[in-house]
């Protein structure tokens, strides 16, 4: 049995990820703050995905994409929230299944 | 002067037709009485240039169709028999036009009336003297819509729309077999020119068509189609029953269209054709037997008609059969010069009955009639010679082109001349016999008509007399006359300049025994007795007659149920077939996937499509996904192709 | 065999607590959930080989972005809903509940894939648009895939055409394969109640297929020749730096402006939070600058005429 760690295995890890946090916004829809993990879990996805090529191929420049990754990420994680918060205020609520008043 | 002739009656038509209404109906009828007048009088000069002098005449007009090797041009011919059939035309058409004015006095748009009439002329005297197929088949047509236009005139009427409709369907359904006709001729011949082709006709006798699967001769097959033709003009037995019904059409009309001049140009189109016809045997066969029967059959129900006007079409359908069947054993001359006579006393015919009409308040039902020849002695004098030519009285015009016809039908030895020569001589017994029923019924005996109609008859107007006085002067001269000459008979050869074929001589015509003419004057003076005696000393017998013999009476009075036959056959399942792709067809496939389809199918997706709006930014993203997902299956093609090689 | 070990351990521990994200009751549990998959996600940064990263992921994903999470949670004050299954409810038996669904999903793609197999049969026999060939379609999914023509050899219209007309069979067999199933479904599962409604889980469906594909991708690592691949960066391996220290080396100099730029990106994200959130509290007392400025000495300052021993007042 081959227990070495290969690429493989990392990208496996990735893309399940990735598809754990897609499930999260299309499939169990809650709360706008669920969704907003799962973006967040998708870009963990992404990050492992990066680091994982980055070390198997020697390439650094896919740490470095992490780190920007990472940086806007939390940008973005603000204004989220942010948005959220004013949203609140508006509504009261932030069930994800009122929010369709651009319904056309 | 060919042209002036041609085109001043369709002069008169633009202008009555488009400002008539407001010059009013004095000024219409002048301008297109004058402008006919002046066509006849140019018609008569060219058919003495033509006949008497030699010239022929030939005008090339404009080109007209220039598709590769097919070439045809507006061009105008007179020879002889275009001079002849022009002059019959124009004189006729004069005479109605003189006739119209005072019979359609107190109608409302007269000047829409008499600017049909001189289309109608227009149309006819381009049939006559086209040079080419088309310009022919363009007259033909012509007629016809004119011919709808006029029984149609009083379109308030249901039953005259019916009998339009009705007459331009049959002549649709003859002019299909036309139209093959002439299709078969471009291929074969190459050429739509007349003299062309009657010049090419003796070199490809033996050319044959597959028709089907079966090798027919090509000229028989040409000539059978065009017969088909001008059995849809000419009311020939099985295109017939337009013609009774197109009397709902003013008098006039039916002068004009139904005796003298639409309903030879069948007729003419066999003559003139003839050269090509000499070459087809089979084919005259049939145009002999379908004339012949034509005659025998249309006799018969003129017999049982009450409506004065239909008995004289009916009259009208059996003349024309001689015509045909004269055709049928190669007396074209002969056909020609019944032609000319028929217009004649036929238009005197149809005339003389308008004025009787005109006279009792439009009563046109004979059982209404009777005891009225005091009132009008005019009327009834014309009706008397008209009557006189039609039964073939020797001396009168009818005789002389009878007999020719008669004695070519004994001269040729197939067995369709001679049922064409029994068929004939019955024919002339019932002519008579129905012609002086006629006048028995309408001038003779206790008056029918009730006081209001007695006191109001009159003789008509000069205007009306005046065409009748024309005519009749043809229908008494115009036998003798050019049987003087010979014109139609033994001088017939050079009288025609082989425009037309003349295989009869005169010398053949001579070993005709004479007891044939004696026998056909005998049977006619015989109808005539019969006719008078039954219908005024002895008006009960054809009332025993009619109850004895039931089932004929029905079988003629009703037309030999052809109306009803057609009906069951074509006209129900035709409106069925109308029907179902109006509905269906039309409201259902190209409604329902065109406008209506697309409205309502565009309405559906917009709505379906709006749904994805849904406002839902899951939703939203669920489709990003998507996208993402055949992205990658697009640009992952190679992959997948790697994949499944390596198992 | 270590490295495998916590390998595995670290990646269990990623994904379940992934899946305890988007299921868990409590929006709390979920960002604690969060944290945790943070935390496992740095370990295997760490087995990677990227420590800077992986303590960069811990200061500032747990320690900033998570508790900012927190922080909204508890504020929003988020009510605990009841449990909503998310496609089938009110099912008191999972099993069957389980295997209704199971049984519409089979329905489903079994008829969708007739269909389009019978539609793209008839695009390629009767228009000879062979984008999806309905032989290889019969064989499988993947050798209908591996089978796709390359648009650009065809002229315009005919590449248009036959894969305008596969996206149609696609969404037409994908239509009648729902209505095939939930007719089928509704009519021999009525017996189990009216409250069985069951939408096609198309967003699972998809998550799924994606997932798939990701395997697939994966399996085609070991064909790829690895010496072809060229990096954009090549670090010479032998030479074992510590992470900080090569991140460092081309940070500043190769990618100078990416760096400036992120620094403005965050920048620019903290004054819009601050602008999206900031509200104006009416009672509260501050200094008007610009009205300061503008004050004039007319409407401030009168100069009274003072009479002796007669004093001044407010209202003189």
């Amino acid at each position: 049995m081959d227990l070495t760690v290969g690429l493989n295995h990392y990208l496996f890890l990735a893309g399940g990820l990735f598809s754990i946090g897609l499930t999260g916004i299309v499939v169990a829809r809650k709360n706008v703050i669920t969704m907003l993990m799962s973006v967040e879990l998708m870009l963990l996805a992404v990050n492992i995905n990066f680091i994982a090529f980055s070390s198997f191929l020697s390439d650094l420049v896919g740490q470095v994409f992490v780190m920007f990754i990472l940086t806007v990420a939390a940008a973005e994680a603000a204004i989220g929230l942010a948005i959220l918060m004013i949203y609140f205020r508006q509504r009261g609520t932030i069930e994800v299944a009122d929010i369709n008043s651009m319904k056309g | 002067m060919i042209i002036e002739a041609v085109f001043s009656p369709l002069v008169g038509f633009l202008l009555a037709g488009t400002v008539g209404q407001r010059l009013g109906k004095q000024a219409s009828q002048f301008i297109t009485c004058s402008l006919m007048f002046f066509s006849t009088l140019l018609a008569c000069n060219i058919a003495y240039n033509v006949i008497a002098l030699g010239h022929e005449e030939a005008v090339t007009l404009l080109p007209w169709i220039e598709v590769g090797d097919f070439v045809v041009n507006w061009s105008l011919k007179a020879d002889v028999l275009s001079s002849v059939m022009m002059v019959v035309v124009t004189v006729v058409s004069l005479c109605v036009h003189i006739y119209s004015i005072g019979y359609m006095e107190h109608d409302e748009s007269v000047p829409r009336f008499m600017a049909y009439l001189s289309l109608f002329t227009f149309m006819m005297l381009m049939l006559v003297t086209a040079d080419n197929l088309l310009q022919l088949f363009f007259g033909w047509e012509g007629v016809g819509l004119t011919s709808y236009l006029l029984i149609g005139y009083w379109y308030s009427k249901d039953s005259a729309n019916a009998a339009a409709i009705k007459a331009f369907l049959m002549n649709r359904v003859g002019d299909f077999g036309l139209v093959l006709g002439f299709g078969l001729i471009w291929v074969t011949f190459e050429t739509l020119d007349i003299s062309a082709i009657l010049g090419e006709s003796k070199n490809l006798t033996g050319n044959h068509f597959s028709l089907l699967g079966w090798s027919v001769p090509t000229l028989e097959l040409i000539c059978i189609l065009m017969f088909v033709g001008a059995m849809g003009k000419s009311a020939q037995l099985g295109l017939h029953t337009w013609l009774p019904d197109a009397m709902e059409g003013p008098t006039p009309v039916s002068a004009l269209i139904h005796a003298a001049t639409m309903v030879t140009a069948g007729v003419f189109l066999m003559v003139r054709m003839s050269p090509l016809l000499e070459f087809a045997p089979v084919a005259r066969e049939v145009i002999t037997f379908i004339g012949a029967s034509t005659a025998f059959f249309a006799g018969t129900i003129a017999m049982t008609q009450f409506d004065i006007k239909r008995v004289i079409a009916y009259s009208t359908c059996s003349q024309l059969g001689f015509m045909f069947f004269a055709i049928g054993v190669s007396a074209y001359s002969a056909a020609i010069f019944h032609l000319v006579t028929h217009a004649f006393f036929k238009a005197l015919l149809f005339l003389g009955s308008g004025s009787v009409i005109h006279a009792l308040s439009d009563e046109q039902d004979m059982r209404n009639m009777g005891g009225i020849w005091k009132y009008i002695p005019q009327t009834y004098a014309m009706m008397w010679i008209g009557s006189l030519a039609l039964a073939g009285i020797p001396f009168f015009a009818g005789y002389y082109s009878k007999d020719l016809i008669l004695e070519a039908t004994w001269l040729s030895g197939t067995w369709t001349g001679k049922y064409a020569l029994i068929m004939g001589l019955i024919a002339v017994f019932l002519t008579a016999f129905y012609s002086w029923r006629l006048l028995m019924m309408t001038f003779h005996g206790a008056p029918r008509a009730n006081e209001q109609v007695m006191g109001h008859i009159h003789e008509a107007p000069l205007s009306m007399m005046l065409p009748l006085f024309i005519l009749s002067i043809g229908s008494i001269f115009g036998g003798y006359i050019p049987d003087l000459y010979g014109w139609f008979s033994w001088n017939a050869t050079q009288f025609w300049h082989s425009i037309i074929a003349t295989p009869l001589s005169y010398e053949a015509i001579e070993t005709v025994p004479h007891s044939l003419a004696w026998s056909a004057t005998t049977l006619a003076v015989s109808g005539i007795l019969l006719g008078t005696l039954f219908y005024t000393a002895l008006p009960a017998i054809p009332n025993m007659l009619s109850r004895v013999f039931r089932p004929p009476y029905l079988f003629f009075y009703n037309k030999w149920y052809f109306d009803e036959l057609y009906n069951y056959l074509f006209v129900r399942s035709s409106f069925s077939f109308g029907k179902f792709l109006w509905k269906k067809g039309d409201g259902a496939v190209i409604d329902g996937y065109g406008p209506d389809g697309v409205s309502g199918w565009s309405y559906r997706v917009a709505n379906k499509a709006s749904q994805l709006q849904s406002g839902y930014i899951y939703s939203y993203s669920l489709a990003m996904a998507a996208g993402l997902i055949l992205l990658s299956v697009w640009s992952l093609r190679g992959i997948f192709q790697i994949i499944v090689a390596k198992g | 065999m270590l490295q495998a070990l916590s390998f595995y351990i670290f990646s269990a521990v990623t994904l379940g607590s992934a899946l305890m994200v988007i299921t868990a009751r409590n929006p709390v549990h979920s960002v604690l959930f969060l944290i945790l998959a943070f935390f496992s996600s740095a370990g295997l940064f760490v087995l990677l080989g990227a420590e800077f990263l992986a303590m960069l992921l811990v200061v500032v994903y747990v320690g900033a972005v998570a508790v900012l999470f927190l922080f909204v949670v508890m504020m929003l004050d988020i009510p605990v809903p009841e449990l909503k299954a998310w496609f089938i409810p009110k099912m008191r038996d999972f099993s069957v509940s389980f295997g209704v669904f199971l049984s519409y999903v089979i329905i489903f793609l079994a008829a969708s894939y007739l269909m389009l197999v019978a539609l793209s049969f008839l695009l390629n026999w009767g228009l000879g648009l062979m984008a999806i060939n309905a032989i290889e379609l019969t064989r499988g999914p993947l050798e209908a895939m591996a089978a796709l023509r390359d648009p650009f050899t065809l002229d315009k219209l005919h590449s248009w055409s036959e894969y305008l007309s596969s996206c149609l069979i696609i969404l037409i067999a994908l239509m009648t394969g729902r209505h095939l199933a939930t007719t089928v479904m509704r009519r021999t599962f009525w017996k189990i109640g009216h409250d069985l409604v069951i939408q096609t889980p198309v967003g699972l469906i998809v998550t799924l297929v994606l997932l798939v594909e990701f395997i697939v991708v994966m399996q085609i690592w070991g064909a790829i020749d690895r010496d072809q691949v060229q990096g954009l960066l090549q670090i010479n391996a032998e030479i074992l730096l510590p992470n900080s220290y090569a991140l460092g080396q081309v940070l500043y100099t190769d990618f100078m402006y990416i760096f400036q730029i992120s620094g403005l990106i965050l920048l620019v994200a903290m004054i819009g939070a601050i602008v999206l959130t900031h509200r104006t509290r009416p009672d509260s007392k501050r200094q008007d600058i610009p009205s300061q400025n503008n004050r004039r000495k007319e409407d401030v300052i009168k100069v009274v005429k003072v009479n002796a021993k007669e004093g001044v007042t407010r209202w003189t």
